[in-house]
């Protein structure tokens, strides 16, 4: 029976796994015993998980497998801190951008910096940096010292420091420096030095519209990427990314393995990406696909009955990450995805469902009163 | 042997040509692939699904222009005649076997994701309001004497006044409860106006098959009627739908409604139905233990009633405190009530993201339920089926319709209903009160709707109902006067 263990013990234990590599595969056994390990411990410390695992009826005494585990929902995030500690004392504090629901962010406190950090660098060189390279960063959002509070921007900020050669912000509070990017790709082009822009999409397809209007291209040298994160929420044009990939290649000259999409949320340490370049650099062809590191696992479970989803059906997507031992491991999220190969694909907000005309759901109406 | 399903509807005259049936789409909604357009193979109708059409602004044009050489005789036609042709045509689809209410019911589950026994009420028991009874009063009450529609009636003073449509009309629906759309045609129809009907994507069904099924009845009334089901947003189309056009009447979002306000002819009728919804009031009287069951049930057949999809629907209902029972007692009524209306009237079919707001509603509240005793959860078993949410605070209740329904107990009704309503487009208030109760809160309940009706029938406004507080065809005609002294 699972006991409490103390916080250093499982953190070490994570972080073994985590250095063993984000694709070296962990057994099942492995995963389950680690994980039951972490639900009782922050079954003993969390106190708002634990009264919704009552509510639930779960408790590690009465379950075997992970995937039993009580999920808090997203939503929980925006309630109060979920968290194995005081969390006055958070190391690091997340919170989710834009207007939610109840007016509310949700809000993610972390004690320490290492798991995340960890797990953030391990899992970003196997997508993006397996083939040993360390390009100068060019990042299409705002720094960490600017937004602190942007899991993103964290992101950003250690993977600028512990993987990159040289990194540049091209996003402030002033906005997006349309001109400085363009004068430092064209550099770039001119180096024949392989860069790796980064960004949020809706940034991106900004600064693609520049470019159009004013018939800007560039040939980046090879071996050059990119990675893009996140949705448009209005906050662009809406692309689709068939297009946004065609634009990234022809504004860039940037080669379709080269691109990466990632996934990632505020309510977890660890974050999720195509397997374009993985399978590239391991010359095997397989369907498009977004891939967990092994610390983390990935459920899709059929909306309308709770159960897992069949293969290849499309259901709500549930993680169990480990990394995420200081608050709850067991996410489920409102993200609407299928299991495809050894990944998932990701295939938007179940929020997106489309009203009908006149119609509007209490939640929507109220959302849109608060943003107007 | 069902004869081939067309989902759109063409007036006299528009080339056939243009309205190839290129593109079929089948049962359900996003399966599309290509079919030959032959619409022969007898015996295999029950197979194919519905065809469809794709709209070219060309084919517009053509069909406005149809309708507008339609228009004198239509003008022509006494509305007495116009009234029994709409009446028979509702009449047909109540028949068994009729072709119109075959192809409603087999179809009408896929295609607009009501069950079958939903599609079957609206068609029993909602539609024959819009019959000669109905229609009559409902002109009556508008017009005073509906033989203004067919010529001048001495109004007194020496006064002789007619009634004359404002002409061709485009309706824009929004694919909410079935009945809107017809009864929308029905009063184009009325005041002798052609009518180019969009059809929203969500029921592409309904119009259609009503100026088909009224062909049959009166083709020289269903002459008067297009229906082009475009993609909304063909900006283009658009422009070409409301060219000319007398009056312009939008159902829809917000966004819809000011984008069709901007293109609509600077003379034209603009009439606007935008984003709307309804809440339930329950007074502390009604909370008694022996009321409390009935008006539970009440509430629930407005919640199941077309899946909390029109502006009709209850999202919220604010229970007032003081009463003989809990609000965990009624919301455990309600929740039955649901569960049994979850068998006899079931809910319509939802896509996979719908399910999920549901599910991810479920778990917020569940989650709140834990941290707050006040807050409390009823939901169907293994299903989305319903859910009943207990909020003690109504600034935090949600909905995400298709039968989620928030309950909040508030002190007052008095001082409550303005406190959690004022700013909602709140098209109607459903009330369990006592008649004094009611007396007492008609003025503050005045300030914040248009409609107030007992609970249970929110769903089913009478054929008079002033939609969001506009009449139904006063709104369409333009009086002509004659001073003969």
């Amino acid at each position: 029976m699972p006991r409490d263990r103390s916080t250093t013990e499982l953190e070490q234990r994570i972080l073994a796994a985590i250095h063993t590599g984000a694709g070296a595969p962990m057994s099942d056994d492995a995963f389950n015993r680690l994980a039951l390990d972490v639900f009782a411990f922050q079954y003993a410390r969390n106190e708002p998980y634990r009264r919704y695992c009552e509510l639930r009826r779960a408790t590690p005494a009465s379950l075997r497998d992970w995937r039993d585990v009580p999920a808090v929902p997203t939503a929980a995030f925006k309630e109060l801190p979920l968290t194995c500690f005081p969390p006055e004392q958070a190391a690091l504090v997340f919170t989710t951008s834009g207007t939610t629901q109840e007016g509310r962010q949700g809000t993610h406190y972390l004690a320490s910096a290492k798991l995340y950090d960890a797990s953030l660098l391990a899992h970003f060189e196997a997508a993006l940096l397996a083939d040993g390279a360390r390009p100068p960063m060019l990042v299409l959002a705002q720094s960490p010292e600017e937004l602190p509070h942007s899991s993103l921007s964290h992101m950003f900020g250690v993977v600028a420091r512990e993987l990159a050669e040289d990194c540049a912000y091209y996003v402030d509070a002033a906005g997006l420096h349309y001109d400085a990017l363009a004068r430092d790709l064209s550099l770039a082009e001119a180096e024949a030095k392989p860069l790796m822009l980064l960004g949020t999409a809706f940034a991106f397809v900004h600064f693609l519209d520049y470019c159009t209007e004013r018939s800007l291209r560039w040939a980046l040298p090879k071996r050059s990427r990119l990675m893009d994160t996140g949705g448009f929420k209005g906050r662009s044009r809406e692309v689709p990314r068939d297009e946004l990939y065609r634009l990234y290649r022809e504004v860039f000259g940037l080669q379709a393995q080269y691109l990466v999409n990632e996934y990632g949320m505020t309510e977890l340490c660890s974050q999720f990406y195509d397997a374009t370049l993985i399978d590239h650099h391991a010359r095997r062809r397989r369907p498009p696909r977004k891939l967990a590191p092994s610390w983390c696992r990935v459920q899709v479970l059929n909306p309308e009955t709770m159960q897992p989803a069949g293969d290849g059906e499309v259901g709500m997507l549930r993680f169990f990450d480990l990394s995420n031992l200081s608050s709850v491991a067991a996410v489920q999220t409102e993200d609407l995805g299928r299991m495809v190969a050894d990944g998932f694909e990701v295939l938007g907000r179940a929020q997106g469902a489309e009203a009908r005309g006149c119609s509007i759901a209490l939640d929507d109406l109220l959302l849109a009163q608060r943003q107007a | 042997m069902t004869p081939p399903l067309d989902l759109w509807y063409l007036p006299p005259g528009v080339a056939p040509s243009l309205a190839l049936p290129h593109l079929v789409q089948h049962h359900g909604r996003g399966s599309t692939d290509r079919q030959s357009p032959s619409p022969n193979a007898l015996g295999e109708g029950q197979e194919r699904g519905p065809r469809r059409i794709a709209i070219s602004p060309e084919l517009a044009r053509a069909a406005t222009a149809a309708l507008d050489r339609v228009a004198p005789a239509l003008t022509a036609m006494p509305v007495r005649q116009i009234i029994a042709a709409i009446d028979g045509a509702l009449a047909c689809w109540r028949q068994a076997g009729d072709p119109g209410r075959a192809a409603l019911l087999e179809h009408g589950p896929a295609l607009i994701g009501y069950s079958r026994e939903a599609l079957t009420y609206a068609i029993d028991m909602m539609l024959p309001r819009f019959g000669e009874d109905g229609l009559v009063e409902m002109l009556r009450g508008e017009l005073d004497d509906p033989a203004v529609l067919d010529g001048f009636v001495p109004a007194g003073g020496g006064l002789r006044r007619m009634a004359r449509g404002s002409g061709r009309q485009l309706h824009v629906f929004a694919g909410t409860v079935p009945t809107v759309p017809i009864f929308s045609l029905i009063c184009g129809l009325l005041v002798k106006s052609p009518v180019l009907a969009k059809p929203s994507s969500h029921d592409p069904l309904f119009p259609a098959v009503f100026a088909q099924t009224l062909a049959r009845i009166e083709p020289r009334l269903a002459d008067a009627l297009a229906v082009l089901p475009w993609p909304g947003g063909d900006e283009l189309l658009e422009r070409e739908a409301v060219t000319g056009a007398g009056a312009v009447i939008i159902y829809g979002s917000d966004e819809t409604v000011a984008a069709y306000r901007a293109l609509a002819p600077a003379r034209a009728r603009f009439i606007g139905y935008g984003h709307a919804l309804s809440i339930a009031a329950v007074a502390r009287e009604a909370l008694t233990g022996r009321a409390a069951p009935a008006t539970a049930r009440r509430l629930a057949w407005d919640v199941a009633l077309f899946d909390q999809h029109g502006c009709l629907s209850p999202q919220l209902a604010l229970l007032e405190s003081g009463g003989e029972i809990e609000p965990e007692t009624f919301c455990a009524l309600l929740a039955d009530a649901l569960a049994g209306l979850a068998v006899s009237l079931p809910r319509g079919a939802l896509d996979p993201a719908d399910h999920a707001r549901i599910r991810a509603l479920r778990e917020a509240a569940r989650f709140r339920s834990a941290m707050d005793p006040g807050v409390r959860l009823w939901e169907s078993d293994g299903s989305t089926a319903w859910t009943v949410i207990l909020q003690p605070r109504a600034d935090q209740a949600g909905g995400c319709t298709n039968r989620t329904i928030t309950v909040s107990p508030i002190d007052d009704l008095t001082s409550g209903l303005p406190a959690v309503c004022s700013g909602l487009p709140l098209s109607c208030i459903g009330l369990a009160a006592s008649p004094t109760r009611a007396r007492e809160l008609e003025p503050v309940m005045a300030r914040l709707t248009t409609r107030i009706c007992p609970l249970g029938r929110m769903q089913e406004p009478p054929v008079t109902w002033r939609h969001d507080g506009r009449p139904n065809v006063a709104d369409l005609v333009d009086w002509v006067e004659i001073e003969t002294v």
